[in-house]
């Protein structure tokens, strides 16, 4: 890559960080489709670290999200948005964890 | 502090913290926290996040708080009080002095009453014991497939000073009737919802536990007050048995003719399958059963893992624990498990502490080492090598194991 380029880049990722409302719009969670509504409805109780520690397949982030209606009071959140969140929440935080390490 | 998530991403889940969590991270109460805009991130905080009274440890979740300790950490012989972990279910409360704290004995006994801590010491013997809290998640991160809950490594465990009266003096001078099975606790932390109606966690254990000499009601840790986080101004302290039995801002003890029902008492919480079961399996509910004693455990404190030294002795040291029971022997290897070595085990400072042990490794060359110990209990009960894996990760008691690479 040439210098220009690579400092354009780096330009460019400055302004869209801090555009965002604080340094990372969605805390700890990767930045990616289903990230918004997995963060608006999940951190009315607790931050989305506990969320980011987690590798759980979507049978298993299904019926933890039931646990959080039945047990916490969760809103029973259901139909596309639903499946939204368990699409992004299975695929960045699967039982192959890509986006954990313990420290 | 070992930081587990980007510097950026710390005022994020700062602006979302209560008033208690950031009194708790600042040390000492904010008199105009009512000025402060919402999502303001007070500047002591601001670059850094720690906790007040606490040092280094590893912060896995910031709302509620719950923070570990690096085993390297934990070498003191006594857990101090800024070393000890923090697991928290729900919102601390917000006054924790101890002047006006009330306990409520009560449910199935002779004479029900409410005491203030000044009572409690007036009343009744106290007593000054070293007891070990593990949270029972303790290890849960290595679970494969992974269990979900917090993804505690090896520091939630701890082994401080405890001072207070016996839970057993306190129950007898409520006079227990005959028929009562199970304790139930109850704190003033709040539920995260924001729900009176819920409790974030009373859990209970069965009576004879209770009525057994090491369970205390704690009004002081190593000699100083009880840190915020680990429950002040009172707690319980259930030792050996998971942390969660130890409920922390004490306000009601409750004794129950049935298994207590609260919050994380039933479901999958704090239970384990009552058979063998593989990576992965699926277990119906009515087949879980709920933990009692930790199982035996040992942590190298020292040397820390990852070390390199070009020194071919090595001094090794830790603690080990076994809940209702003690410690028989360490051992220690340096050679992936093919020849062993006993540590020297000093006795516990009382029972339900941990027990200190050491020993030196001469390693005959330049390369890779791993240390392992071992811990082997009075029943004979030994560390296992593999994670006996159960659903939502609990008890796991695998050798701990360090690297050391030897220049
Ligand atoms: C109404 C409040 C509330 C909402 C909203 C909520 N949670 Fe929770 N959640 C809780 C409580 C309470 C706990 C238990 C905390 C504890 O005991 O440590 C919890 C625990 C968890 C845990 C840890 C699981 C365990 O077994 O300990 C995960 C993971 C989690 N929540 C994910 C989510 C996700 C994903 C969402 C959004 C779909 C969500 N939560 C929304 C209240 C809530």
């Amino acid at each position: 890559m040439r210098e220009e380029t690579r400092l354009g880049v780096a330009f460019a990722s400055v302004l869209l960080s801090s555009h965002a409302a604080g340094d990372a719009p969605f805390g700890v969670l990767v930045d990616a489709d289903g990230a918004a509504e997995t963060y608006g409805v999940c951190i009315a109780c607790h931050s989305e670290k506990i969320i980011a520690q987690q590798g759980l397949s979507r049978a298993a982030w299904d019926e933890l999200l039931d646990w959080m209606v039945e047990e916490h009071g969760m809103a029973n959140i259901q139909g596309p948005v639903r499946d939204r969140i368990l699409d992004y929440l299975a695929q960045h935080y699967g039982e192959d964890r890509p986006n954990y390490s313990p420290d | 502090m070992i930081p587990r998530y980007p510097r950026s991403n710390r005022r994020a889940f700062l602006q979302g913290a209560s008033l208690a969590t950031l009194s708790a991270l600042v040390g000492a109460a904010i008199p105009f926290h009512r000025h402060l805009p919402r999502g303001f991130v007070p500047v002591v905080i601001a670059d850094d996040l720690t906790i007040a009274g606490k040092a280094g440890l590893s912060v896995l979740n910031d709302r509620p708080l719950n923070a570990e300790t690096p085993p390297a950490l934990l070498d003191d012989a006594i857990t101090p009080t800024h070393r000890h972990f923090i697991r928290n279910n729900g919102n601390p409360p917000a006054d924790t002095s101890a002047d006006a704290w009330r306990l409520a004995v009560d449910g199935l006994v002779k004479t029900p009453f409410d005491l203030s801590i000044d009572d409690l010491k007036q009343r009744f013997e106290v007593v000054r014991l070293a007891l070990v809290i593990e949270c029972g998640g303790n290890g849960r991160a290595f679970f494969d497939p992974p269990a979900r809950g917090n993804q505690w490594t090896y520091g939630a465990v701890g082994c401080s000073l405890w001072t207070g009266v016996r839970l057993k003096d306190v129950l007898a001078a409520a006079g227990v009737d005959d028929n009562v099975v199970y304790t139930a606790h109850y704190g003033a932390d709040t539920h995260l919802s924001g729900d009176p109606a819920r409790l974030p966690i009373s859990r209970g254990v069965p009576i004879a536990k209770a009525l057994t000499d090491g369970v205390l009601i704690a009004f002081e840790m190593n000699d100083g007050p009880l840190h915020p986080m680990n429950g002040a101004p009172l707690r319980l302290v259930v030792p050996g048995w998971p942390g969660s039995c130890s409920q922390k801002w004490l306000t009601r003890i409750q004794l129950r003719d049935i298994v207590h029902d609260g919050p994380k008492m039933t479901g999958k919480s704090y239970r384990v399958p009552n058979r063998p079961v593989a990576p992965g399996e699926k277990v119906d509910e009515q087949n879980f059963e709920i933990i009692e004693r930790m199982p035996v455990k040992s942590l190298i404190t020292s040397p820390a893992t990852g070390v390199e030294t070009n020194e071919s002795v090595v001094a090794v040291r830790g603690h080990a624990w076994s809940g209702d029971r003690a410690i028989a022997s360490v051992d220690v290897s340096f050679d992936f498990g093919a020849r062993w070595q006993r540590a020297q085990l000093d006795p516990p400072f009382n029972a339900g502490a941990w027990q200190n042990w050491r020993t030196t490794v001469r390693l005959p060359q330049a390369g890779y080492y791993e240390i392992w110990a071992r811990a082997t209990d009075t029943a004979g009960d030994a560390q296992p090598h593999a994670i006996d894996w159960n659903p939502k990760g609990y008890l796991n008691n695998t050798m701990h194991r360090v690297a050391v690479r030897l220049t």
